[in-house]
């Protein structure tokens, strides 16, 4: 950046700042220093490790598209209409941000557990979730989508609709005006919710507990997979937190990356 | 491609008939706040009406209210095209793809819906800016790409929202010329609070004022004999019209008034005006220094704040207090009004017009 | 123009402060804690614990139940402790050099939890095999799940589970909300979760008996009341309590 622009930050303010960050960094630190680092890749590469490792991709991955495909027409309706006890509806899609994970593992049981709300219905389609990567999926999808939901509905309202108005004028009708202007022109909230939404399911690990199980290969993810460690070979249960780390920060720096070229 | 419109929206507190013929173009003209714009978008479908019904070239665009069919149709299927004083290219597309946004939201290819857009490039003087994106545009280029892109859509009727209100002054008479050009044969309804507008671009003039249209008529009717307030201050300009004659513009009685312009050839259709208080009042004709140089008799003397207006049967002058002292000016005496060429601006302007 | 750095960096480090400090000095005479295996905590909390208040006025006992790995782990790491009573001797092992007056005082054996109606009409060991049943256990890792796989090699029948808990907490809560269709919990699972759950008793179940060891730890500060509370467990008194909540001899 060529010359000097005026920031607007007042001195006293870094202090503070660098104590939020100490208190983030040092930790991430402590861990690592506690690494046998010369037993790190066979402590890594073992199959349980491998297997939750996977398992942790495919299913962020897959309840990330799910958040997408539910998560964009919820942020489009909240953002572009209006309808009464909207707020109220608001307020609930963002329930699963303000409650404990466990809590969520546990409306999830009452609604699709076999004895739940849904469990005849599934009973009788002959689908069963409980115990399944499903449920997994579920979970994760529970947790992570009013991230999505809530970034994109924020640089939807920013974004306004006047793009919108002229492309209808245009002749465009309403599904192309959201296919070529509305999408395209939040596409940075969009990518950012979406990671978000990924790297929330990747952490997911109270109401997977609860609700999905844990059998390796099937819902043992790998924040389950580290939980168990934890109880025979605690420093295992270190070297498996930081790849989940080195994911976690991956992750972040592809947000950067995206924000940069909006 | 005609229209006709007659709805009332009570939010708005409005109430308007108007009607628009084949290839005519009106000009609407009012005050802020009057309802121009919530004219437009009932129109384009973006706005509601409580009631009333509207039909373009006989396709119902909208039939609302008790004992109607409650016919409402989508602004995309309206076959209007609204184009406003800011040009909203699509940001996330480069000049073509934006002008070509029309034919390919109707199903043509990108070959043809590009094609398209060249040829509507050219036709408003932009095919340099073909490759560029919009945000490396200035106001006036953008909105000249904005024009095209509404042109592109082949629509039956084009909205202009004050598309000249957001440029520099001086890329606004380029851009006039260039809309003159495009709206000759089409039907189209400009919103405007410039009255130049109207005269160079319009063949009717609308005026509304609070929420209901007051007047109606050709630009020279509603200027010359306004029955509103707003036009009547509008009117405040004196103008001449006539028929172009060199650098000067010859009302049918033969009065020629010179001024500077240039974009009239001789024989067109044409006005000159000028402010009220560009002119010089003397009791006696005054010799030398070029100006167009008027008879008169004054018929009335109104004072405005620190000035006083001088009206005669056609003109008016603003003059300070002092010089109607020095003067002895007062009602029935004749005067001489005097203006530099250099401050009577002329324009050809629509021959309906006159 | 640094009285605004000095003002903000004292004001976090007040934040900070006033979010400790209220509860670690109070290791004084009149404090015994005891941590313990979460199986032992309505033996532990609702008789033994009241009973040693009652004989030792102006003592206050204050119990940290977890699992025994974690509490294992905890004292490792130095936590404040007098006495620590274990779910396995695996995990007393761990930090052997730092504890004192070591006794065996409980032992648990598996039981086969199963909803109150028993949808899969879950008698035996060997029903478990069965495809049919979902079964939930405890992982390798943890305690429990090492004595069932103890006993899966003892009587060559291997359970294929629907998953793998990480507690035996976890593992009871998949019976009693009825996803799985049985479960292997200890006795002592069983019994405190009272009518929300069946036990099926399974005589295999003596192929896995986990001794319970508990001790005094070395650094405590209280050696007296530490000792004289492993001394109350391993009493006739603590015994009934313990074999009240469902423990077996050690």
């Amino acid at each position: 950046m060529a010359g000097h622009s005026y920031s607007g930050v007042p001195r006293w303010v870094y202090a503070p700042a660098a104590v939020g960050a100490l208190f983030i960094v040092l930790p991430l630190v402590a861990m690592g220093t506690r690494v046998r680092w010369t037993e790190f890749f066979s402590l890594v590469s073992s199959d349980a490790s491998v297997a939750a490792l996977l398992l942790s991709l495919r299913t962020s991955a897959a309840s990330t598209v799910l958040c997408v495909v539910l998560g964009v027409p919820m942020a489009l309706v909240l953002a572009r209409t209006t309808f009464p006890g909207q707020d109220l509806l608001r307020s609930l899609a963002l329930l699963p941000l303000v409650l404990p994970p466990v809590v969520g593992g546990i409306a999830l049981l009452y609604t699709f557990g076999r004895r739940g709300l849904l469990g005849d219905t599934m009973e009788v389609l002959g689908i069963q979730i409980a115990f399944s990567t499903m449920a997994v999926v579920l979970a994760q999808t529970f947790v992570a989508l009013p991230f999505l939901v809530l970034s994109l509905e924020g640089s939807l309202r920013t974004a306004g609709q006047r793009y919108e108005e002229v492309a209808a004028t245009l002749g465009a009708t309403p599904t192309t005006v959201v296919r070529r202007v509305t999408v395209p022109l939040v596409l940075p909230g969009l990518v950012a919710g979406t990671v978000l939404s990924f790297a929330r399911a990747l952490g997911e690990f109270g109401a997977t507990l609860t609700f999905a199980g844990s059998l390796q290969g099937v819902t043992r993810t790998l924040p389950l997979e580290i939980y168990l460690k934890r109880e025979s070979d605690a420093d295992a249960a270190v070297a498996l937190s930081l790849v989940l780390v080195v994911v976690a920060v991956v992750v972040v720096a592809l947000t950067r990356g995206t924000r940069r070229t909006a | 491609m005609s229209l006709h419109l007659d709805a009332r929206l009570q939010a708005r507190d409005l109430d308007v008939r108007l009607d628009v013929d084949d290839a005519e173009v009106v000009a609407v003209l009012g005050p802020n706040g009057a309802g121009k714009s919530s004219l437009l978008a009932m129109v384009a479908g973006l706005l509601r009406p409580d009631d009333g019904i509207a039909d373009l070239d006989g396709h119902t665009l909208f039939a609302l209210g008790p004992r109607r069919s409650g016919v409402w149709c989508p602004p995309h299927a309206r076959g209007t095209a609204l184009l406003s004083q800011e040009p909203l290219l699509f940001p996330h597309l480069g000049v073509l793809d934006n002008v070509a946004f029309g034919p390919r939201s109707t199903g043509a290819g990108t070959a043809a819906s590009r094609q398209i857009a060249r040829r509507w490039l050219t036709e408003v003087d932009a095919t340099e800016l073909a490759d560029r994106r919009p945000s490396q545009l200035s106001g006036g280029q953008a909105q000249r790409v904005a024009v095209a892109r509404a042109l592109a859509a082949n629509p039956r009727l084009l909205l202009l929202d004050e598309p000249m209100s957001a440029l520099d002054v001086g890329v606004a008479p380029g851009l006039r010329q260039m809309l003159r050009r495009v709206l000759a044969h089409r039907s189209a309804i400009i919103v405007t609070h410039d009255v130049l507008d109207a005269l160079i671009l319009a063949d009717r003039v609308v005026v509304i004022e609070g929420g209901r249209i007051v007047e109606d008529g050709t630009t020279r009717e509603v200027l010359t004999r306004p029955r509103s307030a707003y036009a009547a201050r509008v009117a405040g300009l004196n103008m001449v019209t006539g028929t172009a004659d060199g650098s000067g513009v010859r009302a049918p009685d033969g009065l020629t008034v010179y001024g500077v312009g240039g974009d009239a050839r001789a024989g067109d259709a044409a006005v000159a005006v000028f402010s009220p208080s560009a002119v010089s009042v003397f009791r006696r004709r005054p010799e030398g220094s070029p100006r167009n140089i008027l008879q008169v008799a004054l018929t009335e003397l109104e004072p405005r704040g620190d000035q006083v207006r001088l009206r005669a049967a056609n003109f008016s002058a603003d003059v300070t207090a002092p010089v109607v002292a020095e003067l002895d000016l007062a009602p029935g005496v004749e005067v001489y009004f005097a203006v530099k060429a250099s401050e009577v601006a002329v324009y050809a302007i629509s021959p309906s017009a006159s | 123009m640094n009285r605004p750095l000095v003002v903000s960096t004292l004001l976090v480090l007040l934040a900070t402060a006033a979010g400790c400090g209220s509860d670690a000095d109070e290791s004084s005479d009149s404090t015994l804690t005891v941590l313990g295996a979460a199986s032992l905590q309505s033996a532990f909390e609702e008789v033994l614990g009241p009973r040693f208040e009652d004989s030792h006025p102006g003592v206050t006992i204050k119990f940290s139940f977890a699992g025994s790995s974690d509490l294992s782990a905890q004292i490792d790491q130095g936590a404040e402790a007098d006495v620590f009573a274990s779910a396995d001797a695996a995990n007393m092992d761990k930090i052997d050099d730092q504890v004192d007056n070591r006794v065996d005082f409980a032992s648990n054996t598996l039981q086969i939890a199963v909803p109150p109606d028993n949808p899969a009409s879950v008698s035996a060991f060997a029903d478990l095999t069965s495809p049919d049943v979902n079964v939930v256990v405890c992982a390798p890792e943890v305690p429990c799940g090492a004595a069932a796989v103890k006993i899966e090699e003892a009587t060559g029948e291997q359970i294929d589970p629907v998953s793998e808990e990480a507690s035996v907490t976890d593992v009871l809560n998949k019976v009693v909300t009825g996803e799985a269709d049985a479960g292997l919990v200890y006795v002592t699972d069983v019994q405190a979760a009272g009518s929300d759950v069946r036990g099926v008793p399974f005589d295999e179940s003596d192929e896995a008996v986990n001794v319970y060891p508990i001790a005094t730890l070395a650094d405590s500060a209280n050696a007296g009341l530490a000792k004289d509370f492993v001394d109350l467990v391993t009493s006739d008194e603590g015994q009934q309590a313990l074999r009240d909540a469902g423990f077996a001899r050690p």
